[in-house]
């Protein structure tokens, strides 16, 4: 843990607020009145994955928090949770679905993947920009009567169902934007 | 402008630079930015508000009549929503009006809301990390809301209410959280605007920051004046930003500091 002024916090730290550590992931200084400044940064919760706003003063102090990353592989899903195995011990980790977001469904078993660890409990997971997946069903659709881009429903090999182009049959392999989980192109 | 004034102009105003030194680059905020500024004689800051609410609403019909105004969202029909310091420190943010006028109170009522209060914190850092954190947001939310008779350590060029010299005859108006424009009733009284920029200095040299060169002419000035005069600043760029719809005042500007001097962020 280091203690640094709120004026120098950056987009992409960790840092204590009321306790909690959270992500900032967008900073703004602020000047509102005589003298006075104030550093406005919004907060993703690593805990609930709820994000808020706030106004540091400038000159305040904060706690930047470490949070370190453990690649681990992921095994499946369990109910609500994902469950990863670091490789080297064989440890088994939950991870709650919730602190991932919709973007769990783009995780193929076995894939080696980041885990984020605060206080020694897992708090996330950091995904790739972008993610290769296999299109596991792909209907032939003729685009005869569609206007502009057409586009089709295909099924990706782990379940998650996205819109692609017309041309992608089954077996392709597609590379994802993981921020939209939306397809960008062929891979 | 203050000095035209003395001389006879009559109402008068202005659409020129502002460059603040060292200030900030923010999505709501360029150091050089456009201001437009006016003043009327026999006035005070309650006919500025009517100004601000004819100006905005003859920009919108404006607008409106070109068809340029597709997702414009704020009704921006008269009277504007009024509110003073006061009054939204207590509905938003749940303080009284009495702890306003305590800085010892008000500081141990910031640090159990949980706000980082040092020996030196002052109590305008607080009133400001307040006013950011629970009241702003509020401001604007459907309609212009006017934020009226701040604190009279907080207007220095204002004039003191005289129904209550705890409060200056100051206004902003605020649309969606953002400040639009700041207003006062002008302090003409060349003596106690004297008293007053000596007591800004006083408090500058506490806070470690270099005094400010007293005008002497502007307080020559003011000694020929003897009308009420209310007069505004109002942020050009925002102006821009709330009838484009743009979210980042970068977007309104051909030269953004952030573009010229390559700022992250």
């Amino acid at each position: 843990m280091a203690t640094i002024k709120a004026g120098s916090i950056r987009k992409g730290m960790y840092i204590l607020f009321k306790n909690a550590p959270y992500l900032v992931t967008k900073t703004d200084f602020l000047s509102p009145g005589k003298g006075s400044a104030l550093m406005r940064v919004k907060l993703k919760s690593v805990i609930s994955s709820g994000t808020t706003d706030f106004s540091f003063k400038s000159n305040e102090s904060v706690e930047e928090v470490e949070v370190s990353s453990l690649q681990m592989q992921y095994l499946y899903l369990d109910g609500d949770e994902l469950v990863f195995m670091n490789s080297d011990t064989f440890e088994q980790l939950s991870v709650p679905i919730d602190l991932v977001g919709e973007q769990h469904k783009l995780l193929i078993e076995e894939q080696q993947i980041y885990v984020l660890m605060y206080d020694e409990k897992p708090i996330g997971v950091r995904l790739p920009d972008k993610m290769k997946l296999k299109v596991a069903l792909a209907e032939d659709a003729d685009g005869g009567n569609t206007v502009g881009q057409a586009r089709k429903t295909v099924e990706l090999e782990t379940g998650l169902k996205i819109l692609a182009p017309l041309f992608v049959k089954t077996g392709d392999t597609l590379i994802i934007d993981v921020a939209t989980m939306s397809y960008l192109s062929r891979g | 402008m203050k000095k035209l004034l003395a001389q006879g102009s009559g109402h008068i105003f202005q659409i020129c630079k502002s460059f603040r030194n060292a200030e900030p680059v923010s999505s709501r905020h360029n150091p050089e930015f456009t201001i437009l500024e006016w003043y009327r004689v026999d006035a005070n800051y309650n006919d500025i508000m009517d100004d601000c609410e004819k100006l905005l609403k003859f920009i919108f019909d404006y607008l409106e009549g070109k068809k340029l105004l597709a997702d414009f969202r704020f009704d921006l029909s008269s009277p504007w929503e009024k509110i003073s310091v006061a009054e939204a420190f207590q509905k938003y943010a749940g303080i009284e009006e009495l702890l306003l006028h305590d800085e010892e109170k008000f500081k141990s009522m910031a640090s159990k809301k949980g706000y980082a209060v040092e020996s030196e914190t002052s109590f305008q850092e607080l009133f400001d990390q307040i006013l950011v954190n629970e009241i702003e947001s509020n401001l604007g939310k459907t309609r212009p809301t006017i934020l009226y008779d701040y604190l009279a350590p907080q207007a220095a060029l204002a004039k003191k209410k005289s129904s209550d010299p705890r409060y200056a005859e100051r206004f902003e108006f605020y649309i969606n959280g953002v400040e639009l424009g700041n207003a006062f009733s002008e302090l003409t009284d060349s003596k106690e605007q004297l008293a007053r920029f000596q007591d800004q200095n006083r408090a500058r040299l506490l806070q470690g920051r270099p005094e400010m060169k007293i005008d002497d002419d502007l307080i020559k000035a003011l000694s020929k004046i003897n009308q009420e005069m209310g007069g505004i600043a109002v942020g050009v760029d925002r102006l821009v930003m709330l009838f484009s719809g743009k979210e980042d005042i970068e977007e309104t500007l051909a030269f953004s500091a952030r573009d010229v001097f390559s700022l992250d962020q």
